[in-house]
């Protein structure tokens, strides 16, 4: 569970509190699951901004604010490193450890096969892609798009074929442009 | 060394307040305790029942006056602010209000007002305009009168956000003197999980979806049921929801990152009602020596002791068999007097009314 106090506006926790309903009845109106890599790579600072550089990590909390603001109720965001923590709030817990998206795909296989998209948004390779394709591919029904935030030509390549796997779509545009990026894909 | 105590005097003090006796000796005795108004030194309206029959005017001023403050059960004070209140209050009672001459009262100037052991370098008001703060938590929300620490940390910095150390207590010795604590409670009523209106929750463990829907429909349906109406929307809402298969295994999705993401503590609400007690008491708490609000400074408050275990308990009932039922005070710990609820309010119920309840 996320540590932060903070509930950002359109969040699932907000809208849960918004309606009196609880989170399983919240998550009724979901459209899709975002999970979001908050591993170490996430730090870097490459995001271009008037006056400076700021963090992929602070753009992607950037973009997923206002995403939710733009879709309230309607995105349940999943954070992966090492381990796959759910952010009902809305916010990423800190920058930590590897991407292990393997153990993220199961920890969001029980929503799977009941109509909510998987858009994975990562920006690089995961710690055993071999096996993630093959999960993605065999075992998990739902279609997986994948969103490149980095600049890693290895972790590009692994997101297109993770989506060509699933049958899903490959954007790679950069974190700057996530809530772009989602707000297409959610629309498809 | 545990000893155990007979209880008879519990709750002798709300016997004497049984409704029916209660306007004549009230209304005969109010002008008695007119002069104490004009002495007062701050902007709290003290009355004292002490030779009248005790706790009934104070009930029926607390079931309206929010701000209304019992101290041991025979007091009631409540804020300058609120004397308008008990002014009409007394109006509907009693009729002639000129009696009570609250209006002096508006002379006084909200200039002091004591502080809570835990409290000790507030400067804050206790009935004025801002709330008190916690030194330890600093969250707002103390309650005068029903606990000495804040509600919101008990003293301990920490916020508690559930009801863990929630307790009844009994009326002894001319004050609330034995604390019956949650885990005492437990031991000794039965608890039941008490339905919060989750049918989907409900319905889902069902086997037979339709069956089960069947049978909720005939207990909450509007024609059968008047007053279920809205639980029935929820019922054919949960209902809609698990028939269709992808909205079922959605919900069940959210169930389960709901288990892995929300911590639910169960909610324990102490038993309403009042009863005669045999109690193993082991533990005694020492209360502080002086009064606490310091209006008069010196009153000796008698300590609390704290049963372990209910040994026997005799429900009061009134002459049609209703048991004596009663919101305890310090009980609902999460129930300000100042808030919209009730603070004390004695009621007879049937059996079957009266509920021990566990949220989960």
């Amino acid at each position: 569970m996320n540590n932060q106090s903070l509930i950002r506006k359109g969040s699932l926790q907000e809208s849960q509190a918004r309606k009196g309903v609880t989170f399983a009845e919240a998550f009724l109106t979901v459209d899709a699951i975002l999970l979001v890599d908050v591993s170490g790579s996430m730090s870097a600072h490459d995001v271009v901004i008037e006056g400076g550089l700021r963090s992929r990590y602070d753009e992607a909390q950037l973009q997923l604010e206002r995403l939710q603001r733009k879709f309230p109720g309607r995105l349940a965001i999943v954070a992966f490193s090492d381990n796959a923590e759910f952010c009902p709030a809305g916010v990423l817990p800190r920058i930590q450890g590897g991407t292990d998206l393997l153990n993220a795909l199961r920890y969001v296989s029980p929503a799977d096969g009941c109509g909510l998209k998987f858009i994975v948004a990562s920006d690089g390779e995961p710690n055993s892609p071999e096996e993630t394709l093959r999960y993605a591919n065999k075992t998990l029904t739902n279609r997986i798009d994948t969103i490149h935030i980095g600049s890693s030509e290895r972790g590009r390549k692994f997101l297109e074929e993770l989506s060509a796997a699933s049958g899903g779509t490959a954007i790679d545009k950069g974190v700057d442009l996530l809530e772009e990026s989602i707000t297409k894909l959610l629309r498809d | 060394m545990p000893y155990s105590r007979d209880l008879t005097d519990s709750l002798l003090f709300a016997l004497n307040s049984c409704i029916e006796n209660m306007p004549t000796t009230v209304i005969s005795d109010i002008p008695a305790f007119y002069p104490r108004l004009e002495k007062l030194p701050g902007g709290v309206v003290e009355i004292s029942l002490s030779h009248a029959t005790p706790g009934t005017f104070v009930f029926k001023l607390a079931s309206t006056v929010q701000s209304l403050d019992l101290i041991d059960g025979w007091h009631a004070r409540f804020s300058i602010r609120d004397y308008v209140r008990v002014h009409e209050l007394c109006r509907e009672t009693f009729g002639n209000v000129e009696e009570i001459a609250l209006d002096d009262v508006r002379q006084l100037k909200v200039d002091y007002i004591g502080q809570c052991r835990a409290h000790k370098n507030t400067s804050r008001n206790l009935f004025g305009q801002r709330s008190l703060m916690c030194k330890f938590c600093r969250g707002k929300g103390l309650i005068p009168g029903t606990d000495r620490t804040c509600p919101k940390c008990r003293g301990s910095g920490v916020e508690i956000t559930n009801d863990v150390d929630s307790y009844a207590s009994a009326w002894v010795d001319g004050g609330w003197t034995i604390r019956f604590p949650e885990e005492a409670l437990k031991k000794f009523f039965p608890v039941v999980e008490h339905f919060d209106g989750d049918f989907l929750k409900l319905l889902l463990k069902e086997e037979n979806l339709s069956k089960a829907y069947k049978r909720l429909a005939k207990e909450y349906h509007p024609d059968l049921n008047p007053k279920g109406a809205a639980m029935f929307r929820k019922l054919r809402a949960a209902y809609e929801t698990l028939s269709d298969p992808m909205r079922r295994k959605r919900y069940e999705a959210g169930l389960k990152f709901q288990l892995q993401t929300v911590t639910e503590a169960p909610v324990f609400i102490v038993p309403k009602r009042c009863g005669l007690v045999t109690a193993r008491i082991d533990t005694v708490e020492v209360a502080s020596s002086r009064q606490q609000y310091g209006l008069r400074g010196s009153l000796v408050r008698p300590s609390t002791q704290i049963v372990t275990e209910i040994i026997s308990w005799i429900d009061i009932r009134d002459a049609q068999g209703r048991v004596m039922t009663s919101t305890w005070k310090g009980g609902d710990r999460g129930v300000s007097p100042r808030s919209a609820a009730q603070p004390f309010v004695i009621t007879w119920e049937d059996d079957s009314d009266i509920e021990f309840e566990v949220n989960i």
